[in-house]
């Protein structure tokens, strides 16, 4: 009796064995029919890293896709699930909807962005699928540069699925981009649109922000001042984008030649409420539109504040940008998107606040890290090595990928501010030499005339309805922000009128 | 060194004009506050809109009967400024511990007061002024003045015993604020004295009479009109 028994446990031992010895995918299924989960893992991790096995490797990929999810490591499924499209797209037809779910319940439908721009072609994919497919194939080719092939894969999306906003959205960008701007109006207004008019579209008030603050650029891009104008005034006062939308704002009245609307605009980011934020631009532009009214004490004491507040920002990033990679960027930058004190100027870092594409890297990071503990406890094998390689790899990559948009940006912004710093010193002198051609003009008329200030209000009042009128007196109020108007007079000497100084 | 009188005083003059002239700064080539100015599209417009309100009085200044109340009002805003009000009311009044002394043995007078049971008004608010409170740097709060005149009736009891009513034709000047709390709704602090001629059974007389009601009440605003 005890012969027979130690006979059939040296039989069920033999089991695998024996499969392993028949190699290949075959190994595999018999450890699955056996119920042997963790051994047809190893199986088909086998069969991965055999190139003479690369017949195999599109259903093994998608095998061990499908393991890796029961075994409860999702990150490293939907690794595989990315390699089972590279390799047999068409295969993953029926699972592709639901590797577009996995990938964004991880916030990572960007690895999936490649694989899906290969293999828009996949046939006897429903409508939702293939315009969902087609909008994070193309977002990924517009981050990579690649406008032609966005527009192209955008066609794919039908009108009436869930994406078909963003996708129209993304579209007029992608044009904008292109520089077609008139064409670009028209798929950001039926963006707007379609989502006014979904029953329920997520981040509804955030996404029309965002899509008439694109519909304002467009119009600055085609040059339509006016129309630019109008919309950047509609980007929401609650929206995140609304500090943003008034600066562009400036830069429009600025190119319509119109200094004291930019002056205006601009005078919202002037007060305490934006200190700390990162605008050398609207400081020179504020000071450029001074320059340009002749008020040369103004624009000389812009230049200072601006040479005041950015050489430090300056020189902190040109000490740090040389100790920093793009792991410690991203560990820099989210930092600072998470309350703590980052290495680099906090003012460089603002935006990532609300960037949706660095928010999805932390979230998905963090979940990459979650499932990298979780397979530090699991027994030694070879397919908890590989799914640690392969989560490993992602969470790199998306760390470098992001840390390399942190340095960049850095790099650009230390980069733009040396070269304006130097400028400055320029423009200081030429400024005194004005302003002191100026005080002589004042001193031979020996009158100054600022016309009538209460009459200018009163007029205000009466032509401005809807409107109320207060006067400013230096203080600034919150609501008041955005409201501001400027009529000032130009303080022009002759010779400047009449270009001689130019 | 002493100067001859008349270049000391010249002197003393340009001792006292040099500060004056270095007080004065130079305005040119700069912007100046008064170049800007804060055109802001009307946070809580009120054109075309109807407030309905509920307001807690108080009628105090009387020195025999105080009558705490309750008022509701309609107020339809035919633009900015100016609108039809209706306000109508009720309360009870209550003898002061004044009357009750004079009531009481020591004394045993019963004054012929009569205290407030309600009232109808109806009339125009007009709103000058609007304006605003800073209270933290970020916290704005916005308001504007009122001056309302309405005028209706007013029903009151004598508070003897026989508990006569008397109906008087009233009129009621009015001033308040309104303190705007978001796009639908307002807190309303006013100051209203009605002024009453009633005729008194007891000694057949008109008598005048005021009601001096302070009030503070909570309206609700209907729905921003679509614009024409």
């Amino acid at each position: 009796m005890i012969r027979k028994l130690t006979l059939a446990a040296a039989l069920v031992l033999a089991a695998p064995a024996m499969a392993a010895d028949e190699g290949g995918y075959a190994t595999y299924e018999l450890a699955l029919r056996a119920g042997q989960l963790e051994n047809a893992a190893d199986a088909l991790v086998a069969v991965l890293e055999d190139p003479e096995q690369a017949a195999d490797h599109g259903k093994a990929w998608r095998a061990i896709a499908t393991l890796l999810e029961t075994q409860g490591l999702p990150y490293a499924s939907l690794v595989a699930w990315s390699h089972a499209i590279a390799t047999d797209a068409q295969s993953t037809a029926g699972d592709i909807a639901k590797v577009m779910d996995l990938a964004a319940s991880l916030s990572d439908e960007e690895i999936l962005g490649p694989v899906l721009g290969s293999n828009v072609g996949i046939q006897g994919l429903d409508a939702p699928t293939r315009s969902r497919m087609a909008y994070v194939a193309a977002r990924h080719q517009l981050r990579r540069g690649n406008l032609g092939t966005a527009l192209g894969i955008l066609m794919m999306v039908e009108e009436g699925t869930p994406v078909f906003a963003h996708a129209m959205a993304l579209r007029g960008v992608v044009l904008a981009n292109q520089g077609r701007h008139a064409d670009a109006v028209t798929p950001l207004v039926t963006a707007q649109a379609a989502a006014r008019q979904a029953a329920d579209f997520p981040e509804a008030d955030r996404f029309d922000d965002v899509v008439e603050l694109n519909i304002a650029r467009t119009y600055y891009g085609a040059g339509n001042w006016t129309q630019a104008i109008e919309w950047f005034n509609r980007v929401d006062r609650k929206s995140e984008y609304w500090a943003q939308a008034q600066f562009e704002r400036a830069w429009a009245h600025f190119r319509n030649d119109d200094m004291q609307q930019a002056l205006a605009a601009l005078h919202t980011h002037d007060t305490p409420f934006f200190d700390g934020w990162y605008w050398p631009e609207a400081d020179l532009l504020r000071a450029y539109a001074l320059f340009t009214l002749c008020k040369f004490g103004s624009a000389t004491a812009e230049i200072n504040e601006f040479v005041e507040t950015y050489t430090p920002v300056s020189e902190a990033l040109g000490s740090q940008l040389g100790a920093l990679d793009e792991a410690a960027a991203f560990a820099d930058a989210r930092t600072f998107v998470e309350g703590g004190t980052p290495k680099l100027p906090p003012m460089m870092l603002r935006d990532f606040r609300h960037d949706d594409r660095f928010a999805e890297a932390v979230a998905g990071t963090d979940k990459a890290k979650e499932e990298l503990a979780k397979l530090a406890k699991m027994t030694d094998r070879p397919f908890v090595r590989a799914a640690r390689e392969w989560v490993t790899d992602r969470r790199d990559e998306r760390v470098a990928e992001e840390g390399a948009r942190v340095l960049d940006r850095a790099r650009k912004a230390r980069a733009e501010l040396s070269q304006t710093l130097q400028a400055a010193e320029i423009t200081r002198v030429d400024m005194l030499q004005m302003q002191a051609e100026m005080y002589e003009r004042a001193t031979e008329t020996g009158k100054l005339d600022f016309g009538d200030q209460i009459g200018k209000l009163r007029n205000l009042r009466k032509a401005r309805k809807g409107y109320r009128v207060w006067p400013y007196q230096g203080e600034v109020w919150a609501d008041e922000l955005g409201w501001f108007t400027v009529d000032a007079r130009a303080d022009c000497p002759e010779s400047l009128a009449e270009g001689k100084a130019r | 060194m002493r100067f001859p009188r008349r270049l000391a005083v010249l002197f003393a003059g340009l001792w006292s004009a040099a500060p004056v002239h270095a007080a004065e700064t130079v305005d040119i080539g700069v912007l100046r506050n008064e170049d800007i100015t804060v055109v802001q599209q009307l946070l809580y417009p009120k054109t075309r809109r109807t407030e309905f309100g509920v307001h807690l009085g108080y009628v105090g200044f009387d020195a025999y009967v105080k009558s705490p109340n309750v008022q509701l009002s309609f107020a339809r805003h035919l633009d900015e400024q100016l609108a039809i009000s209706v306000v109508a009311g009720g309360g009870y009044g209550f003898k002061t511990s004044a009357y009750r002394e004079l009531e009481s043995p020591t004394y045993g007078v019963a004054p012929y007061a009569y205290r407030y049971l309600g009232s109808v008004l109806a009339g125009v608010e007009y709103a000058p002024v609007y304006a605003k409170l800073n209270l933290d740097g970020a916290r704005i709060v916005h308001f504007d003045v009122y001056g309302a005149l309405r005028g209706g009736a007013t029903v009151e009891q004598s508070v003897l015993p026989d508990a006569e009513l008397a109906f008087a034709p009233t009129l009621s000047p009015a001033v308040g604020a309104r303190f705007y709390l978001g796009q639908s709704a307002a807190m309303h602090v006013a100051f209203r004295d009605d002024l009453l001629v009633e005729r008194r059974p007891l000694n057949q007389e008109w008598a005048f009479k005021q009601n001096a009601n302070v009030t503070v009440g909570l309206t609700f605003f209907s729905a921003r009109p679509e614009r024409r």
